[in-house]
């Protein structure tokens, strides 16, 4: 746990979502885990938010849901990308690199 | 988006494992964390309040995931409908009334609705067809009257000189054979269609293949499809037919396909009951090829991209070229196109559905204005409910959408009710429209009336329970609690909704009067036609038609015909129960015949330039059909081939066509001799008029002896009178004719009382629906007046009881709750009078012999209105004046 941590910024938990799951199918827990490890402990989920945007990413498609057993043997629900949600990613990622890129440049210029 | 739909299906359906799963992820997410906590080294109880303190509040949560899925408002809605049923389950009595009230008007609407669907809506069943045109030529008028038809020459020229149509398909109008091998002798009608008939229209057969263009070359030409009727009466649905043999003028032809019961192209007579069968249609040769034979007729598929008014702008140019070309037989014949579901619905039909449409539509507005009438009164009476919901925070969008919920699930049920309503309705609207209504046999309750209906419900629970729902919901906050203190003022404050509910009884008053005026006119209408003194007899008479070309005679030798038929009229006379009977070319309803007279007059022959009808008949004839003898003499055996030609003429023959005086002994020609000289006849007889089918009005006719005319050839018509019911001796006459001839096919057997009724069958079918629509309406506007009458007097029982402690009589109850029912009735009765003006002239050509604006409909209906409102206002104005004041005001 590291002490320097950042409030996700509104929308970005959805693209971080699907990005964590174009790996492989996880569940909430995995996912939330995943996006701290990877993120250096600097990104943190939520997890009162976490459930309803899997909830509501279900709901638009791009995300689909099946039980299966988990690591320690327990019933857990997984989630993987559907087709819809890999296009939604592609295009959620680069608007996020093009308005990163175009933010660091503007910082730079200044 | 289909995943969304089904989460949320799946989400309502099956809560209870859908929650017991949100249960399931939360609580894993919960045990992996703890776990994670323990292994880093921390103690249970405190890895265990760390977890869920990092997840947040759980409920919380599982609301957020509820949200997310979209089954908010799902959820909200469930709750209304369960509330919405428990409310309308709490007063059955009303709600029975609604739902029926709505049953029978969005029935009614279904039912109508299938006919505009199956007959104007639905495209013909055949591949693009709304491409399919229907050409037709049309003849010079000549005395009144214009010939119509095609002749193949003119087609072929279509087929080459049009370049707007693509493919064009030829058929015969007037074709018929006699077909031998069955139990007796029969006719059925054959079209025959050229080659690219069945493959332009796209259709396919039930069985084997159609005709096809090597069909229609000589030699290959003796093939047969049957229709469908014929098919099952004939072949017994047999599925081995292909193959097999029909004998048609005594000639072999090959059956080659079926076509299912839908296709009737190319038949007369689009009713499914006829038989008929379709044969290749020869390339012209002989009579067939004739310029001047114009019993052809043409269907045409238009280009891609060509409009209807490109295909008729070039037959116009067409039509004059042939009318150059060929003056002798083309002058004045015009071609033009027209969409052939035009062609086969004509104009009447379109126009009367779309009138009975807009009457029962306006029979569901006034069930819609009478339920939310008493929606209205029932929001009033709920006010206190609705203030403890606003109270309690429900914003005033939720109520409204509470209350229309309601009016929805009731406006569903009488939905669901009606639809089964029409399921009896469509088949009884089948049974009694005219004979012969085109497409008739397409009326069902498929998908687009479905959707109809669905629509039609959803529509109406918003109309009617948008008022009452935003009346209801009026944002007074407080002021339902506040009852106890206002009791007094209630009269007054309920004005609002009494306002309201006195603008839909002046609606549906003005509707019910519209609809009233209008079944009355059709009514009226059909009484007229009904009172026509038809000027024969109608009762206990037989026609039968036989065709005898079967072995009798033919086309070369007529006077075989002639022997034949007479012949057979003797051995009818015969016939035990028979009391008279004659022959004629026509009966006195049709006029098949029509000859363009000449009257000899001092000045020398005089063309009446009027096609005239005429009959020839045997000497018995008038008697039998009960026609009088105005003056002069009948036919009789004295009129033969070498005596005088003589006729004899109706009254309005001889006062239309020769002036003043008396008839007999004038001359009247309808042939001329090889010099061009015209053949006259001397009138001997002047009998009654007639009225034909179409009862415009007693037309002037003439009558030729058969014994002195060839017209009686191979279709005489026998007029068989008889003492008791004359369908008894139906089979006696059949097995005389056959005792003559055979092989002769008997086309048609009826009374003449039946076929009388037939054509009245169409002012009778919208009579039957108008009438009944103006009944409904009228009786719903009435209940109307009632409701908001009643509902008002029991407003106002303390204002009423209050007056009468203050000195009023009870007669002063009684004027003034009758005056304000019947001020809002006459008011309603002014406002549809002036409607009616403006609507009845649509049905001017469904009248007869009424004005659309008779005065005397108009008065009488208005007044009738106005009686029964005054009664709809009694009933609750006799309550107010028993109002006692001490009760009255106690009641507090």
């Amino acid at each position: 746990m590291g002490e320097e941590r950042i409030e996700l910024p509104q929308g970005t938990l959805d693209l971080l979502i699907l990005r964590v799951l174009a790996l492989g199918a996880e569940h909430g827990w995995g996912i939330s885990e995943r996006i701290q490890q990877v993120s250096k402990d600097v990104l943190r989920v939520q997890q009162g938010s976490l459930y309803p945007a899997l909830h509501r990413l279900e709901r638009r498609g791009w995300i689909k849901a099946r039980w299966a057993a988990s690591e320690n043997n327990r019933r857990a629900k997984y989630y993987e990308l559907t087709k819809a949600g890999r296009k939604q990613l592609e295009t959620e990622e680069s608007g996020w690199k093009k308005l990163a890129a175009a933010v660091a440049e503007v910082l730079e210029a200044t | 988006m289909l995943s969304d739909f089904w989460i949320r299906l799946r989400s309502l359906l099956r809560r209870k494992t859908v929650e017991a799963e949100l249960d399931d992820e939360l609580r894993f997410h919960v045990d992996r964390q703890i776990a994670k906590h323990v292994q880093a080294g921390m103690p249970l109880e405190e890895a265990k309040r760390r977890a869920r303190i990092e997840l947040g509040g759980v409920e919380q949560t599982k609301e957020e995931c509820r949200d997310a899925r979209g089954v908010r408002l799902v959820e909200t809605l469930w709750q209304d409908v369960r509330f919405g049923l428990r409310m309308l389950r709490k007063s059955p009595g009303f709600t029975v009334a609604a739902v029926l009230t709505l049953a029978l008007g969005i029935g009614a609407n279904t039912a109508i609705f299938s006919a505009v669907n199956g007959i104007l809506i639905e495209p013909l069943p055949y591949s693009d067809s709304g491409r399919l045109v229907q050409i037709k030529g049309k003849g010079p008028r000549l005395g009144g009257f214009a010939a119509g038809g095609l002749s193949l020459r003119e087609i072929r020229a279509i087929r080459d000189g049009c370049p707007a149509l693509g493919q064009v398909a030829a058929y015969n109008l007037y074709a018929g054979a006699t077909v031998l091998g069955g139990s007796v002798p029969d006719f059925v009608t054959t079209p025959q269609v050229s080659g690219n008939f069945f493959t332009m229209l796209g259709v396919r057969p039930l069985l084997g293949r159609p005709i096809l263009p090597t069909d229609a070359t000589p030699g290959n030409d003796h093939v047969a499809v049957l229709d469908y009727t014929m098919w099952k009466s004939d072949f017994g649905g047999d599925l081995g037919v292909i193959g097999k043999t029909i004998a048609l003028w005594k000639k072999p032809y090959t059956v080659i396909g079926v076509m299912p019961s839908q296709f009737r192209m190319g038949l007369q007579t689009p009713g499914p009951r006829t038989r008929a069968l379709w044969l290749p249609l020869l390339p012209p040769s002989g009579p067939s090829a004739a310029r001047g034979n114009h019993g052809y007729a043409a269907l045409a598929r238009l280009r891609p991209g060509a409009t209807l008014a490109a295909a008729n702008s070039q037959l116009e140019t067409l039509s004059a070229r042939l009318a150059a070309a060929y003056p002798a037989t083309d002058k004045g014949w015009r071609l033009s196109a027209e969409t052939a579901k035009g062609a086969l619905l004509g104009r009447e039909l379109p126009r009367e559905l779309l009138i009975l449409l807009a009457a029962v539509g306006l029979v569901l507005l006034i069930a819609c204005v009478n339920v939310s009438a008493m929606l209205l009164a029932r929001s009033w009476t709920r006010r206190r409910e609705v203030a403890i919901r606003e109270a309690l925070g429900a914003t005033r969008q939720r109520v409204v959408w509470q209350f229309l919920v309601e009016s929805l699930l009731m406006s569903l049920s009488g939905g669901a009710l009606g639809l089964m309503l029409a399921l009896w309705l469509v088949p009884l609207l089948r049974a009694i429209a005219p004979p012969h209504t085109a497409r008739i046999d397409s009326l069902r309750l498929d998908a687009n009336v479905l959707w109809f209906t669905l629509g039609v419900s959803i529509l109406t629970g918003v109309f009617f329970g948008l008022a009452p729902a935003l009346e209801a919901s009026g944002g007074r906050l407080g002021a339902g609690l506040k009852e106890g203190i206002s009791g007094l003022l209630e009269g007054f404050s309920a004005r609002g909704p009494q306002r309201l509910r006195a603008g839909l009884v002046i609606l549906e008053v003005a509707v019910a009067v519209v609809l009233a005026i209008g079944a009355t006119l059709v009514a009226r209408s059909l009484q007229k036609l009904l009172a026509v003194p038809l000027g024969y007899r109608t009762q206990h008479m037989l026609t039968v038609e036989p065709s005898l070309m079967g072995s009798a005679c033919n086309w070369r030798h007529m006077e075989l015909c002639q022997e034949a038929a007479g012949e057979i009229l003797r051995r009818v006379k015969r016939i035990a129960g028979v009391e008279s009977a004659a022959m004629g070319i026509d009966g006195p309803y049709y006029r098949e015949y029509w000859a363009l007279v000449e009257v000899a007059t001092a000045q020398g022959p005089k063309d009446v330039s009027r096609q005239i009808g005429y009959s020839a008949v045997s000497p018995g004839y008038f008697e039998v059909m009960g026609m009088p003898l105005v003056a002069g003499r009948n036919f009789n055996a004295g009129d033969t081939k070498n005596s005088e030609r003589v006729t004899i003429v109706s009254r309005a023959f001889a006062r239309q066509y020769l002036g003043p005086g008396s008839p007999l002994g004038r001359r009247i020609s309808m042939e001329k001799d090889k010099e061009g000289r015209p053949e006259w006849m001397v009138v001997v007889g002047e009998v009654g008029d007639v009225w034909d089918s179409a009862f415009k009005e007693a037309k002037g006719q003439f009558y030729l002896p058969a014994t002195q005319s060839e017209q009686i050839g191979f279709a005489p018509i026998y007029f068989v009178r008889t003492g008791a019911d004359p369908l008894v001796i139906a089979g006696a006459v059949k097995q005389r004719i056959w005792s003559v001839d055979k092989d002769a096919p008997i086309g048609s057997v009826a009374t003449v009382a039946h076929t009388v009724s037939e054509f009245r069958a169409g002012p009778r079918f919208r009579t039957a629906l108008l009438g009944s629509f103006g009944f409904l309406g009228a009786l719903l506007a009435v209940v109307g007046i009632f409701g908001v009458i009643s509902y008002s007097v029991s407003l106002r029982t303390r204002e009423i009881g209050l007056r009468m402690a203050l000195g009023a009589r009870p007669s002063d109850a009684l004027g003034m709750v009758i005056g304000e029912g019947m001020a809002l009735a006459i008011i309603g009765i002014i406002i549809g009078i002036v409607g009616s003006l403006a609507l009845t002239r649509l049905l001017r050509s469904f009248l007869f012999e009424i004005k659309p604006n008779d005065p005397a409909t108009f008065v009488g209906v208005s007044l009738a209105m106005g009686v029964a409102a005054l009664l709809a206002c009694y009933v609750p104005a006799r309550r107010a004046m028993r109002v006692d004041p001490m009760t009255a005001l106690r009641h507090e």
